[in-house]
């Protein structure tokens, strides 16, 4: 990963020396830019998650009614898909993107602060450029802040404690809402246990990551929420009551001459109400011919 | 059946990947220092991880592992790295990454004191530096800020000086009445030793890790900034600064008016003392890696029996580099030590008989020698888990012979 981390340890170093010295401003910034930076493939990765989420329930029904005929599934899958105009790589072709920015970030900030001699050593050999940039003046860099050391845990256990509420924020606000409460739908029920696992996780590394870390844990969730927001995809039910199950879905069933209607996810209630009405319109058409030959 | 997961889970899916991948792929972050090494001219007193041992580095003996000679462990296995500081009843100060200064006395059952343990001024992060002790007190720098003094009689804590803005990570000096110092924040520190007032201080435009060379009225310090800046202590002021490819970490040696020092570019140099220019400059690109130590400068024979001056440093590139002092050529037939140390090699080396000895930072051989003539390894010392629990089950380790018994006795003895 060092073709990643050394050059995310230089761009913070120059970041920090840009910003006065000032280690937590230059964290914020930098965690903040790089989430900017890579806006634009978050919201592909949301699009296509909605769009993903919308369709899961006729998916779902595709995946009963040919249960017994994979080829038949994969072709109604990829017409679904086409005619959402989804593509499930895209969901996570973004975030595998992205993934190695965040860890080149997440690689600088950790060696950045170098809190022990070895530590330091390793930072020597990660500063880019150094004849140029005379980073080395920088090192180390400041790492004091209010009861803060961001090279040490926090005795205090203050960020942690924010690192565990902001992840669970964003997991909660971020995530597409259950299509159903069945408690036997075992992927409702490890999404549900996982939205509390992580944080908790997550909070208990922090115990040992240092602080620095941690303030960059916190900022990076509360950006993700803020990016989620600007593109009015927080779903704040989610927060208040675990989120509404959404209606059960409709599938258009082809053999069957009379739809059977039930209700519709608005997305889905959209597209079923523009197949009725094609095939009524088709229906009329017909009619009106019929009538036309018998009235002839 | 199920083709492709739900947009939720795949989303807790994509975060836990991220987690792992955060949590164990990504490169691994280094650890905490190498082992620091002193000496009291008969023992070699090596500090690594939670034990200081010490070690007869005698040249009569041919046995190629050296066993421990005296093993002592920290209360609640702290980590402590500081060069040990030889007190003047023989016990041995280290600082420890748990905030503490321990004094080991060397008994054959040494149990560690805490120095300080009610001080109102406790320190609030670990000790790196190794520490000095001059005239009944032992002065040691502090992890995050400042440095301490302690009466070695009591262990009471005679003063703090808390006025720097980042830690400092070398062993003070001692010079004419003054106690000099230099920190992370740039600032090379001078203070009155007795009361720990500051006499004064000098910015150097970079962080400050290795113990400043003193000589005739004239401070030598290496910076990360790439430096070497020669500093008059009457003046309190730079004389010369001499720019390196790398930062200058560790001490360097003065001898006949030569300094000798490396660079973490891998570099070594030879200045002259007083205009700071460069007689050579040498490096092995073919070995690649840092000197962090200070070189050992030592007159030898050559193979036609000609005396000569040698340069040897360790570096990160796990061997021993040799340089003629005359001009930086080769002075081993490689230019390297025979063998790799099989780890970096950071230590400040330490010459005994024909012997230039070396810690690692693997516990395999946490202390080699090399023999000068040669580059090849003389002995080494295993501090590793086995070896050092059958020390440690014993706790009367304090000769070769004794130790090699106890340990058998002790292996013997152990349940399967």
């Amino acid at each position: 990963m060092d073709f990643l981390t050394n050059p995310f340890t230089t761009a913070l170093l120059f970041l920090y020396q840009l910003l006065g010295q000032n280690i937590v401003l230059t964290i914020i910034i930098f965690t903040v830019l790089t989430r900017v930076l890579t806006f634009p493939l978050t919201q592909q990765q949301i699009k296509s998650s909605k769009g993903m989420q919308e369709i899961q329930p006729v998916m779902k029904k595709l995946q009963e009614k040919y249960k017994n005929d994979r080829e038949k599934l994969a072709s109604e899958q990829m017409r679904l898909y086409k005619e959402h105009g989804v593509n499930p790589v895209m969901g996570c072709l973004p975030l595998l993107i992205q993934m190695p920015i965040l860890l080149g970030l997440y690689g600088a900030i950790s060696r950045a602060l170098a809190a022990t001699p070895l530590q330091l050593l390793d930072l020597n050999h990660r500063i880019l450029g150094n004849d140029v940039l005379h980073l080395s003046k920088m090192v180390p860099l400041q790492n004091q802040f209010l009861w803060l050391n961001l090279g040490q845990p926090d005795k205090l256990f203050i960020l942690p404690v924010l690192v565990v509420v902001t992840t669970w924020l964003q997991s909660k606000l971020m995530t597409p809402a259950p299509t159903t409460n069945d408690p036997k739908d075992p992927s409702a029920a490890m999404a549900r246990n996982m939205t509390v696992m992580m944080p908790l996780m997550i909070g208990l590394f922090s115990l040992q990551f240092a602080s620095g870390l941690s303030m960059y844990w916190v900022v990076s969730n509360l950006a993700v929420v803020a990016q989620y927001a600007l593109m009015g995809r927080v779903d704040i039910r989610n927060l208040i009551g675990g989120g509404a199950p959404k209606p059960s879905p409709v599938l258009i069933e082809e053999a069957d001459d009379t739809p059977k209607k039930k209700a519709l996810p608005t997305n889905t209630r959209e597209t079923a109400a523009k197949m009725a009405a094609t095939k009524k319109k088709a229906a009329n058409t017909a009619s009106t011919k019929a009538k036309a030959s018998k009235a002839k | 059946m199920k083709i492709l997961p739900g947009p939720r889970s795949r989303f807790v899916g994509a975060a836990f990947l991220f987690l792992l991948v955060l949590s164990g792929c990504g490169a691994p972050i280094a650890g905490e220092s190498w082992p620091g090494m002193s000496t009291d001219g008969k023992y070699l007193y090596v500090a690594d991880k939670q034990y200081v041992i010490r070690i007869n580095p005698d040249p009569g003996n041919t046995k190629q592992t050296r066993q421990i000679d005296w093993l002592a462990k920290a209360p609640g296995d702290a980590h402590m790295y500081g060069p040990p500081a030889i007190g003047p009843d023989n016990t041995l100060y280290v600082g420890a990454f748990d905030h503490k200064v321990y004094a080991f006395p060397q008994s054959s059952q040494p149990i560690p004191v805490a120095l300080a343990p009610t001080s109102t001024t406790p320190p609030t992060d670990r000790f790196i530096a190794g520490g000095l002790v001059s005239d009944g007190v032992l002065y040691i720098g502090m992890g995050d800020k400042g440095l301490k003094a302690y009466n070695t009689k009591d262990g009471s804590e005679k003063w703090t000086f808390a006025d720097t803005q980042y830690g400092v990570w070398s062993t003070p000096l001692m010079q004419d009445g003054t106690l000099y110092f230099g920190s992370l924040d740039h600032f090379l520190y001078a203070l009155d030793p007795a009361t720990g007032k500051l006499k004064w201080k000098l910015d150097l435009d970079g962080a400050i890790g290795g113990t400043p060379l003193y000589d005739n009225g004239i401070l030598y310090v290496g910076t990360f900034n790439n430096e070497l800046i020669s500093v008059s202590v009457d003046k309190h002021s730079v004389i010369k600064r001499f720019t390196t490819k790398g930062w200058v970490w560790g001490t360097p040696v003065l001898m006949d008016g030569v300094l000798y020092f490396g660079d973490l570019s891998g570099a070594v140099y030879a200045l002259d003392e007083k205009t700071l220019t460069q007689k050579w400059e040498q490096s092995y690109p073919e070995f690649p890696g840092g000197v962090r130590g200070s070189p050992a400068v030592i007159d030898v024979k050559d193979a036609k029996g000609e005396p000569t001056r040698v340069v040897i440093v360790g570096s990160e590139n796990k061997y021993l580099m040799s340089f003629n002092a005359k001009d930086g050529s080769k002075f081993w037939p490689k230019g390297v030590s025979e063998v790799s140390a099989n780890d970096q090699i950071l230590s400040d080396p330490i010459v005994v008989g024909d012997n230039v000895i070396v810690t690692t930072l693997n516990d395999n051989q946490v202390v080699v020698a090399y023999n000068i003539h040669t580059g090849n390894q003389s002995w080494s010392v295993n501090l590793s888990d086995e070896n050092t629990r059958l020390q440690t089950a014993t706790s009367i380790p304090l000769s070769t012979d004794q130790a090699t018994e106890s340990a058998a006795t002790a292996a013997a003895t152990e349940p399967k």
